[in-house]
């Protein structure tokens, strides 16, 4: 189990983007962690996965715990071996590698080589267009592909906790249902647990057990993925659905009719 | 920027001001006099030792706004040193033109040589840049040496001291005068170069290039000036080296591992500042000498049993330990301290 | 015609050797983006601590090559621990400079131990001529071909299969994808400067068990720079091209223009060479055109 309490990340040394986030994640579930541009969903998965001393940011204050173990002062290949993995936001594969080495990048820190070849199976299970493009330079494959290889990837690390930023990112509806489809039968079959960062609040919410939204650098909304999904605010802010269910105009959101109720 | 206490800008010209205080302008005045009172008391020796530092601080000043200001890495500034000593040595000693054209012919061609290698510049950053002033450096080398007809080659050239309106100088007190006239001279006009707007245009191509050129600086113009102006300062530092400290010209005073030293005196002292360069240059310069002239030969008479030279090995050893642990340790140099001396001692006491 | 042929053979096994070294250059570039101008140091100083092992100590060729290898492991983990890692994320302009200062370093510690200058290597190949059609070839440049396609081998067989090398690779595409992956991307760094400097040193005995030991290695070092340059810095099909155009420019030049020029044409061909590609072409063959930050 994952649990933030009351982290602070500082960026530079003078940039607080994060002001005291409390969140949970239970084994096995799915978690959302949803919120507009610049709330700071990447940076708070970077707090976790310990990624953030790269763009020399840092958590300033409060404690990240990982079952019973402190990892907010860890390096990431420490975190990496406790079984947390992160697949970054856009579609960063390495582009002069076949997806099938991709792939073998992500087991990196396995050493028993039966197991890796089994979980490349089990990925190739998952997503069978990968198969066919093994042997393809990832560069020269499609976005959606691109992001398959992405998440396969994470998933080779036999993760205990995979964290997804954004894989619905620049790609078609059809493709990201598919996609969720896919991360939640990971989800269910290899009980990982999941926390994913995205935009497309619905898609999200219909595979979640919980959510948290986030706006500039604080929770302002958690619950239920059913608790949420009724939220009128998450709908009219998030889903673009007003209060009636219809959609919205968007000329009246500039009359700010309704102001979100957590502010 | 910290100013002395009670010391407030009302105007433009007061903010552009290089000294703002009566104790500056006195401190100014007391370095002038020390830097005229002083030789009379010291021997040959430190003489010597205060005119290679002088001339150094010369060229040191071009490659700094090069570098510190313009962010053109160049490592091939003893290249640029070279072709300014061979054209004053050849201008004046084959065509029998006057010192002082001789020397800003120098600086002439050197300047114009630093535009040619710099035209990668418009291009290429960083590495790149840096590889392409080595080859300057091996190319301008080579053709120094081999063209002996002209540069004496490997033989060397024998240069005639300097001379003023038939003035000749010929002693080291003499010799350090004019050093000392030229780089305070050179010193002022790259701090103030610094300052206007050629300046700032050269920090705006040096933190980034793209962004400048959007802002409508010429790249072209300010890149090639940046190289241009640099290399300038080597040539004439170039031209002194030939009449006033070595006499004579050999291609092996200008060799790469000088070129990496001028590298190590700026960022020992601190990139991108005026005194840094001075800094550096002074903490070189006296390193080697202290080095060479006592360390060595009290090394070698000590140690007899290893093969002789091997003593030689110690400067270089340790001016690579230097630089490498300022970088490592004290990446803004000497300068970075000495400001912050600076301001501890205008807030004083309340310096925090 | 004989003539032709000599000096195209010479060229193109010199510049196989100057390949080898050029990708050790690469190898780092690519995977940490720092830029190892010690690179010319460094064969001289391998050059000379083989020199060392096998004059000055009687060991057995073979034993004194793996103690080579062994030194060059461990000196290039110690560069990267202790040099490069506490400036990882400084400026371009430090990590340069670093190893500027790590370059005349380096030369003053060969002047340290190995005062007199110039030597020669125990032989390590055999040395009669072989006639290839007309042509009177040494066999040392041959073998120094052959050594060097050899590694050429072992490190793309390297950099295809094992996981480190995969994980190499990976980190010159994407360096923090890399670190997310939870590899140590540090230890990736001491292997690209192991490997580097396995390649100078093999290079650097090459060279000098043909030419013997001297600081002209540093220049021969330096020649490697035009590799990268022309090759392009990111490629390492583009250094193991580069190599041998390198060196059969600069033995041709060395042999048809040197009566018409100076002397000493063949040394300066690499440097004018930079200069050329500079100018026309500045990322190089193969090179991906890149904004890079200074
Ligand atoms: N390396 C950095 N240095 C300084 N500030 C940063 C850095 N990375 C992010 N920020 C700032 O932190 C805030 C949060 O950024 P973050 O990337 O976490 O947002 P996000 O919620 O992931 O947004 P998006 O949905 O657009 O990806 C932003 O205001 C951003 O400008
Ligand atoms: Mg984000």
């Amino acid at each position: 189990m994952l649990k933030l309490n009351n982290i602070e990340v500082t960026y530079l040394n003078v940039i607080r983007v994060i002001h005291g986030v409390s969140m949970i994640v239970p084994d096995g579930q799915i978690v959302a962690l949803l919120g507009g541009n610049g709330a700071g969903k990447s940076t708070t998965l970077k707090a976790i996965s310990g990624l953030l001393h790269v763009e020399v940011g840092k958590v300033t204050d409060g404690s990240i715990y990982w079952d019973e173990t402190r990892i907010d002062e860890k390096g990431a290949e420490d975190i990496g071996r406790l079984g947390i993995v992160q697949a970054l936001e856009g579609r960063r594969i390495f582009g002069h590698l076949t997806a099938e080495e991709n792939l073998l990048v992500g087991a990196f820190n396995r050493s028993n080589r039966g197991q890796v070849r089994d979980d490349m199976d089990m990925v190739y299970h998952y997503f069978p267009r990968l198969k066919d493009l093994r042997k393809n330079t990832a560069g020269y494959l499609s976005g959606g592909e691109q992001q398959m290889v992405v998440i396969g990837r994470a998933m080779m690390a036999a993760p205990k906790m995979m964290m997804l930023d954004e894989p619905s990112l620049g790609l078609a509806p059809m493709l990201v249902e598919e996609i969720y489809e896919i991360i939640k039968r990971f989800n269910r079959e290899q009980k990982t647990s999941v926390l994913i960062v995205e935009q497309n609040v619905r898609v999200a919410l219909s595979i979640a057990d919980y959510g948290y939204v986030l706006e500039n650098g604080r929770v302002v909304l958690d619950g239920s993925a059913d608790f949420l999904k009724n939220n009128e605010d998450v709908k009219e802010f998030y889903m673009g659905l007003s209060a009636t269910g219809a959609k919205k105009n968007y000329r009246e959101l500039k009359h700010y009719k309704r102001r979100k109720r957590w502010l | 920027m910290h100013l002395p206490a009670g010391i407030r800008n009302y105007t433009y010209a007061q903010d552009m001001a290089i000294f703002r205080t009566k104790t500056q302008w006195v401190m100014f005045g007391g370095l002038i006099v020390l830097l005229a009172v002083v030789p009379l008391l010291m021997g040959n020796y430190w003489l010597s030792i205060f005119n290679i530092i002088g001339i150094t601080i010369i060229a040191a000043m071009g490659l700094n706004l090069l570098t510190g200001y313009c962010g053109q890495l160049s490592i091939g500034h003893a290249g640029f040193i070279a072709v300014g000593a061979y054209t004053s040595a050849i201008l004046t000693g084959q065509y029998g033109v006057p010192f002082i054209i001789g020397m800003l012919g120098g600086g002439l061609i050197a300047g114009l040589t630093g535009v040619l290698f710099g035209i990668p510049s418009l291009r290429v950053k960083g590495f790149y840049l840096a590889i392409s002033t080595i080859a300057a450096q091996f190319i301008i080398m080579w053709v120094i040496s081999q063209w002996g007809s002209v540069t004496g080659g490997y033989i060397g050239l024998n240069v005639s001291p300097a001379e003023i309106f038939g003035f000749q100088f010929t002693s080291q007190l003499s010799k350090y005068y004019l050093i000392m006239g030229i780089c305070v001279i050179a010193v002022f006009v790259a701090k103030n170069l610094a300052r206007t707007r050629q300046g700032r245009a050269f920090v705006a191509v040096r933190d980034n290039d793209l962004a400048a050129q959007v802002m409508g600086i010429s790249l072209f113009r300010y890149k090639l000036l940046a190289f241009f102006v640099g290399c300038f300062f080597a040539g004439i530092s170039g031209a002194l080296l030939a009449h006033c400290y070595y006499g004579f010209l050999n291609p092996e005073f200008f060799s790469f591992k000088e070129s990496i030293l001028y590298v190590g005196m700026i960022i020992i002292g601190g990139l991108g500042t005026t005194v840094g360069p001075i800094f550096g240059v002074v903490f070189v310069r006296l390193l080697e000498r202290l080095i060479s002239l006592e360390l060595v030969p009290f090394l070698e008479s000590t140690v007899t049993a290893l093969p002789s030279g091997w003593a030689s090995g110690v400067t270089p050893m340790l001016f690579g330990l230097v630089i490498v642990l300022f970088l490592i340790l004290e990446p803004r140099g000497v300068a970075h301290r000495w400001q912050m001396f600076k301001n501890s001692y205008r807030l004083w006491p309340f310096s925090y | 015609m004989a003539d032709l042929l000599q000096y195209t053979i010479t060229g193109i096994t010199v510049g196989m050797v100057y390949s080898l070294i050029a990708m050790g250059f690469v190898l780092i570039w690519k995977s940490s983006g720092v830029a190892n101008l010690a690179l010319g140091q460094l064969v001289l100083l391998f050059s000379w601590f083989t020199y060392g092992m096998l004059a000055q100590t009687g060991l057995p060729v073979w034993l004194g090559l793996v103690v080579v290898v062994a030194f060059a492991l461990l000196l290039g983990w110690i560069i990267e621990r202790f040099v490069l890692r506490p400036l990882i994320a400084q400026p371009i302009l430090s990590l340069i400079a670093v190893t500027l200062g790590m370059a005349y370093f380096i030369e003053g510690l060969c002047t340290f131990i190995w005062p007199w200058g110039v030597d020669v290597l125990p032989r390590l190949f055999p040395q009669d001529p072989i006639r290839i059609g007309t042509a009177v070839v040494s066999q040392e440049y041959l073998w120094a071909a052959g050594v060097s396609l050899l590694l050429f081998g072992a490190l793309s067989l390297y950099f295809k299969y094992s996981r480190m090398g995969i994980a190499m690779r990976a980190t010159a595409d994407d360096q923090m994808a890399v670190q997310a992956c939870g590899i140590p991307v540090t230890r990736i760094f001491s292997r690209s400067w192991m490997f580097a400097c396995v390649m100078a040193a093999v290079g650097g005995i090459l060279m000098s068990s043909i030419g013997g030991i001297s600081y002209g290695l540093v220049e021969t070092g330096m020649k490697s720079f035009s590799v990268v340059i022309l090759g392009g810095l990111d490629s390492f099909l583009g250094a193991i091209i580069a190599g041998p155009i390198i060196g059969l420019a600069e033995n041709l030049a060395g042999g048809y223009l040197t009566a018409y020029t100076w002397p000493g044409v063949k040394e300066i061909i690499p440097f004018i060479i930079i200069i050329i590609v500079m100018f026309i072409k500045p990322y190089g063959l193969f090179g991906e055109s890149r904004i890079e930050r200074i």
